[in-house]
């Protein structure tokens, strides 16, 4: 082992201590070597002389700026001159190449931000990790339920078994109408109610008024600031009151605080809290095991083991449920608070929840993008230093050191690279309102400013890209021998491009597999779109049955509409076609079949309208009868996959179904018809068995489903709709759902996908056409001479395209090798999501080649001309 | 007089100083801080306090010879001046008065 101190810490003292300190630092640094190596061994000296170095690595001793600067000032200065100039006389290239990493980076800063923000939801409330939340799995009605609530009651008992160390609360959506002046009233789906403990799980911003104690007693309410503004305006709420008006009736909620709105990145949802023991006076029956059920949020102080605290809800649930829970087999599952937002999809969340794989979608597309930029950018750079290898040969010959020249390239890499960032985060500020955040569908914050950790990646991410963009074309150039450089003699240097190659093969897989990604988006949503449901869903409207007055009274509402002229039909049902929800799994027995218990039906509760309002067509059998009383209660139609089901001929067949109008009710009928299959469930699910009968009881006259006349404006009916509703239910505002737009909202996703995948793909495969043009204009001008040679001797134009061409039929053949199998995989995925989707065949395959193939030849096209009617002999004479 | 102001490591350095006579220097600072008190104390922050003490013009230094265990490199030898002298002595009857109060015996 070397006897003295490494070689590199003394270097690095140099570099930053002072010149007037470092004598005398030095020495002494010697002297505690020598002191250590005499006392301990000689690698214990070295392994610890650096961290002496280090102790004298302080302020005082270090160079003042103005001298490390009068050392390099003039080579930075030549060298930032001289990138400047290089960058502008080859203005196309760097034409090219700026708009390129521009277009890159933005879409990639673009897609970062969107996948920053999605993973932020529910991380700004202190303690997060401490939060979960308590949900059921359970069999109901023969089916596997994952809810994202709990029973109501549940948590007493938790508090019971656990309080030491848990803090528990529960939140229970509870829509109503706010009834503020006489002139005033709304509907407000975002009510819920709940314990006062909810405030020590989530710390909401109070703005007015305090959490302290509130919601502790009946009838206080805590609003969010946008209400307060909109119910009380620039007055302070706290103190005042707001009439909540439910169907048992009018109650008055004392205000007592005031909290900031939700910011955008939580899975909660509400604009009002009101205390829970409300409920007492609001809905007494509330505190059961059934319905509603309510979300159940935990705070572990110390932590949770999932397991254990599964273990002891189950022997909560056994000792504590009411007879009759159990039967449903509840199963207890805890959330991480965090994770819901990504990962959780049950009944009745308190809104739409994106899906991990949805955002891990997003952020391979950003990578693909960024990856196709930084490609282009190599790839051109690379090509372009071959022009300049004269400059090169005379910085050799003149004495420039390696590493002098590979610091050119850089600097030239990151001037560039930190212009087009510079210029990306100003494009996506400006257009920030206007665009992105539409095209994005959410309301993304832009956080730039407030995101140190973004700023900080940015400029490590510019120094990374300009290192790797960089250094590759530098080491790439100056491999040569500064004669032949100069001389411009470098056939012994020219690489067959062969990395070039591989680079826009790469480029060329990513894109063929965005195109064909892209293709399959689109098709599968308009796919969703255009299919037939079974029903006819144009010019249907739903007009919400909102209270009981409603509901009882729902003939003469619907008498007083057939009488508007453009009424075609109206019909009551029990839910809402095309969305799946409320189609009650009610028990049916065939009694003639005993042993088909099996099947899982849906049941639809209409009037004999019904079918005829959706234009829903029979099979076989006859529709209800109006002037066939018995119908009422005794006849059935099932859809067409029901009726396979059970096989033969089921017309006149008996059937009991039990429905539950406040008590069970079994009827003993018939089945009279069986109708085409529809898509009462979106399409991600097949078609459901399905038991259609007659139900006017008040609990299930809850829309009544309007056909409209196409041929009169859509404003004018749903006026004249609004001023019947007016005068038959003065007390509420109307509500009324257009069907199509209802089942669009379905597919909001899908669209939503499909919109950025298409605009981003566009992005990026225009920057891959954008670095195919660059580098044709590059070959072509290198193979003037063969092509002058070429038209000499006779050549076709056709002949020049074809082998000038040639080069990229091998990458295509490469491209598609790697790009097929991995879309064929992927799709084949993606798909079986949806019960129907299409089949994306190997045309779209081949039409996703020939797209590209077209892009390519788009990119050369300039240079394809530009060869055909090149004159001969001026290339010849080029020297 | 803020200029006689000085803190502990400062009188510290300031005393190893003037009792080192004509040998003070990083490094025998160091070394005889760690006899005199077993105290340890980081080389780097002697070197600063040896030089505020010589803006505050307490010390004095000079280039000293070089030796062989020092790479070559010579000695920064501090000395103590006369002003530095006077901080002590005024440093020792401001605490000795004070102790006095305590201790009235021990004067």
């Amino acid at each position: 082992m070397k006897q003295t101190p490494p070689e590199w810490a003394i270097k690095f003292l140099r570099w930053f201590c002072r010149e007037d300190h470092l004598e005398e630092i030095e020495g002494d640094l010697y002297e505690i070597f020598n002191l250590k190596k005499e006392y301990g061994d000689i690698s214990y000296a070295r392994r610890t002389f650096l961290y002496d170095v280090l102790k004298f690595f302080r302020p005082s001793n270090f160079k003042t700026p103005a001298m490390t600067f009068s050392v390099n000032r003039g080579l930075w200065n030549h060298n930032l001159k001289i990138s400047v100039r290089i960058l502008k006389k080859y203005l196309l290239f760097t034409g090219i190449n700026a708009t390129g990493l521009v277009l890159g980076i933005t879409a990639f800063l673009i897609l970062l931000l969107y996948y920053l923000q999605e993973t932020s939801y529910d991380t700004f409330f202190p303690n997060h990790q401490k939060i979960y939340r308590i949900v059921i799995n359970s069999m109901e009605d023969g089916q596997y339920q994952e809810s994202a609530r709990s029973p109501i009651p549940l948590m007493e008992f938790y508090q019971e078994a656990m309080a030491e160390d848990v803090t528990f609360g529960r939140m229970l959506p509870w829509p109503g109408f706010i009834k503020f002046k006489e002139t005033d009233k709304r509907k407000e789906n975002q009510f819920v109610f709940a314990d006062e403990t909810v405030f020590d799980i989530f710390p909401f911003k109070v703005v007015r008024g305090s959490l302290e104690n509130a919601l502790s007693a009946p009838f206080q309410l805590v609003i969010t600031e946008s209400k307060a503004l909109h119910y009380f305006g620039n007055e302070n709420p706290v103190g005042k009151t707001l009439i909540y008006d439910e169907s048992s009736g009018e109650f008055e909620f004392n205000v007592v605080a005031v909290v900031q709105d939700l910011p955008f990145n939580t899975h909660l949802d509400f604009d009002f809290i009101a205390s829970i023991k409300s409920l007492n006076q609001v809905a007494p029956w509330y505190n059961n095991w059934f319905y509603p059920s309510t979300f159940l949020y935990a705070k572990f102080e110390n932590g949770v083991n999932i397991e254990a605290f599964q273990k002891r809800s189950h022997k909560i649930l056994e000792q504590n449920a009411k007879p009759g829970y159990l039967d449903d087999h509840p199963e207890v599952v805890i959330q991480p608070l965090t994770s819901i937002y990504l990962t959780s999809d049950r009944n009745g969340e308190w809104k739409s929840n994106n899906t991990q794989i949805n955002i891990n979608f997003f952020a391979a597309l950003a990578g693909f993008i960024l990856l196709i930029a930084i490609i282009n950018y190599i790839n051109l750079t690379t090509a372009n230093s071959q022009q300049r290898t004269r400059e090169i040969g005379l910085k050799k010959a003149m004495g420039s050191a390696r590493s002098q020249l590979i610091t050119q390239f850089f600097l030239e890499s990151l001037l560039m690279i930190s212009l087009s960032i510079a210029i990306s985060v100003t494009i996506i500020i400006l257009l920030w309102d206007p665009l992105i955040s539409q095209l994005l569908n959410r309301t993304v914050v832009l956080q730039f400013s407030t995101n140190y950790l973004l700023l900080a990646s940015l400029l490590a991410g510019s120094l990374v890209l300009a290192g790797v963009a960089g250094v590759y074309p530098a080491l790439a150039t100056i491999r040569y021998n500064p004669i032949d450089a100069i001389r411009n003699n470098l056939n012994q240097y020219m690489s067959k491009g062969t990395q070039r190659k591989a680079l826009v093969t790469v480029q060329l897989s990513v894109s063929m597999f965005l195109i064909l990604f892209t293709m399959l988006l689109i098709k599968q949503y308009f796919f969703l779109q255009t299919k037939y449901s079974g029903f006819e869903k144009d010019y249907r409207v739903a007009l919400k049955m909102v209270d009981d007055h409603d509901a009882l009274n729902y003939q003469t509402l619907k008498e007083q509409l057939m009488q508007l002229s453009f009424v075609e039909n109206v019909a009551v049902s029990s839910t809402i076609i095309g969305l799946g929800e409320g189609f009650y799994g009610f028990n049916a027995t065939l009694p003639d079949r005993p042993n088909l218990d099996n099947v899982e039906w849906f049941t639809l509760g209409v009037d004999e309208d019904y079918l005829q309002t959706f234009d829903i067509k029979m099979v076989e059998g006859r529709d209800f009868n109006k002037d066939l009383s018995s119908d009422e209660k005794e006849a059935f139609i099932l859809n067409k996959t029901a009726a396979d089901q059970l096989g033969g001929s089921v017309l006149e067949e008996r059937m009991d179904l039990t429905v539950y109008t406040g008590k069970a009710d079994t009827r003993k009928g018939k089945i009279i018809g069986v109708v085409e299959d529809f898509h009462f469930q979106s399409l991600y699910e097949s078609v459901k068995p399905l038991i259609i009968y007659i139900n006017k009881h008040e609990h299930y006259t809850d829309y009544l489903n309007i056909k409209l006349n196409p041929g009169n404006s859509i404003t004018e009916q749903v006026e004249a709709i609004e001023a019947v509703y007016g005068s038959f239910n003065p007390d509420k505002p109307m509500e009324l759902l257009f069907i199509e737009d209802e089942i669009k909202q379905t597919y909001k996703r899908e669209l939503a996908s499909s919109k950025i995948m298409f605009w981003f793909t566009l992005l990026s495969i225009f920057i891959a056409a954008l670095g195919a043009f660059g580098l044709a204009s590059y070959s072509f001008r290198r193979r003037t001479k063969e092509i002058g040679m070429r038209k000499v001797l006779g050549a076709s134009t056709g002949h020049i395209t074809l082998e000038v061409m040639r080069e990229y039929v091998l990458l295509l053949g490469i491209a598609c090798l790697v790009a097929w199998p991995i879309a064929f995989y992927l799709s084949a995925q993606w798909l079986g999501n949806f019960a129907y989707s299409i089949h994306f065949g190997v045309f779209n395959y081949l039409l996703g080649l020939l797209l590209l193939v077209g892009i390519v030849l788009l990119s050369n096209l300039h240079q394809l001309l530009w060869s055909i009617k090149l004159n001969p002999v001026d290339c010849l004479r080029v020297e | 007089m803020k200029g006689t102001t000085i803190g502990e490591l400062e009188e510290l350095v300031l005393l190893t100083v003037a009792a080192l006579k004509n040998q003070a220097y990083g490094v025998a600072v160091v070394t005889e801080i760690k006899e005199t008190t077993g105290r340890e104390s980081n080389i780097g922050a002697i070197h600063t306090v040896l030089r505020r003490l010589e803006e505050k013009g307490l010390v004095t230094s000079q280039l000293g010879g070089a030796t062989r265990e020092r790479g070559g490199r010579r000695k920064r030898i501090y000395s103590i001046t006369s002003a530095g002298l006077s901080t002590l002595d005024q440093v020792f009857e401001t605490r000795s008065s004070l102790y006095r109060r305590i201790r009235p015996s021990m004067s």
